[in-house]
């Protein structure tokens, strides 16, 4: 499968939920995570299920303002 | 809390906060730079970016945010970046699930030189954000149709720059800025200081500053609609000290560490009381 994760395309072993695809890219803590634009709350990763050609975007905290 | 000590309260969407600067987080020299910084400005709020990343600097991320968190201020999350209303708000949402308030400095940007704020992006962001729940601090221009269609919009914090982000100028247009401040408290008196206000407690003001080169102002409005005075500052070069004035608005925090440092020198100017 293929989802595009922030802005780039990835080719992914199959991953049904948010959380495998969470636990297979170990993105740096904190983070916050958005699927097709919709902001996914923590604690609800494990029933967000993706499909190929999903956009996920995953942001973390850093300086600026 | 007696008078003095309540009008000595920055009041942001009845919150209250016993420092009146709003710090910047961007462009230490070091991370110890940083927390000396924090440390010795005891801000109100840090202001905090978001980034889309995966891989790369992990550690640095990771101590960046360890600095923030220990320094145990609240944190103001903006949308810096966003070129659209929709960006703006989609950006706003991660932010509060990840730090965990309500508060965002909205930013929708229309100019990629200067990034001067887009005030019709930003009115459109800043109806959809109050509409869920954000307490919206918006960065605009101090156009006095703009911040009038922000506070319709339900914004009770105009955060109007003084001068192009990146220029350094100081406030270029102080006229401009005073009638805001004369403008924004439509059905209220305000007072000057030591004058208290009829209505009721004046919510109290607020300055942002970025490391270098500090830009806006802040205007705060109290639920009740009176408001606070408005603060600018400017960059100067090398300024020696804070203004006492300045120094009495920030809490009456000198920051003796920030004089001995070139890369935080910033001198605030504050502009005239308007005569009662």
């Amino acid at each position: 499968m293929f989802v595009i994760v922030n802005g780039n395309t990835c080719l992914l072993p199959e991953l049904r939920t948010l959380d495998a695809l969470l636990r297979f890219l170990t993105p740096a803590v904190p983070f916050v995570v958005a699927r097709n634009e919709e902001v996914i709350p923590r604690g609800t990763y494990e029933e967000c299920v993706i499909s190929t050609g999903d956009r996920i975007d995953i942001v973390h905290p850093t300086a600026g303002g | 809390m007696n008078g003095p000590q309540m009008e000595d309260q920055l009041n942001l969407y009845g919150q209250s906060f016993s420092s009146r600067l709003l710090l910047g987080t961007a462009r230490y020299d070091s991370p110890s730079l940083f927390a000396d910084a924090i440390s010795a400005a005891a801000p109100a709020m840090l202001t905090v970016s978001l980034r889309r990343q995966i891989s790369g600097s992990k550690e640095s991320g990771q101590s960046f945010w360890d600095l923030v968190r220990e320094s145990q201020r609240a944190i103001l999350p903006n949308t810096a970046g966003c070129f659209s209303a929709r960006e703006a708000v989609k950006t706003a949402c991660m932010a509060r699930e990840l730090f965990e308030t309500n508060f965002v400095k909205l930013e929708v940007i229309g100019d990629e030189l200067n990034l001067q704020p887009d005030p019709f992006g930003l009115v459109e962001a800043a109806v959809e954000l109050v509409k869920l729940g954000f307490y919206v601090l918006p960065y605009c221009t101090e156009d006095w149709i703009l911040c009038r269609r922000l506070i319709d919009a339900g914004c009770m914090v105009l955060m109007p720059w003084a001068a192009p982000i990146g220029t350094g100028q100081g406030p270029r247009n102080r006229h401009a800025l005073r009638e805001l401040r004369e403008r924004a408290p439509t059905d209220h008196t305000y007072r000057r200081r030591g004058y208290r206000s009829s209505v009721s407690r004046v919510s109290g003001d607020g300055v942002g500053i970025r490391r270098r080169t500090a830009k806006h102002s802040c205007i705060a409005r109290s639920r009740s609609g009176s408001d606070g005075e408005c603060l600018c500052h400017r960059y100067q070069g090398r300024p020696r000290r804070f203004s006492r004035w300045a120094n009495e608005r920030a809490g009456n925090r000198c920051c003796e560490h920030a004089r001995n440092r070139s890369s935080f020198h910033v001198r605030f100017t504050p502009l005239r009381y308007p005569a009662h």
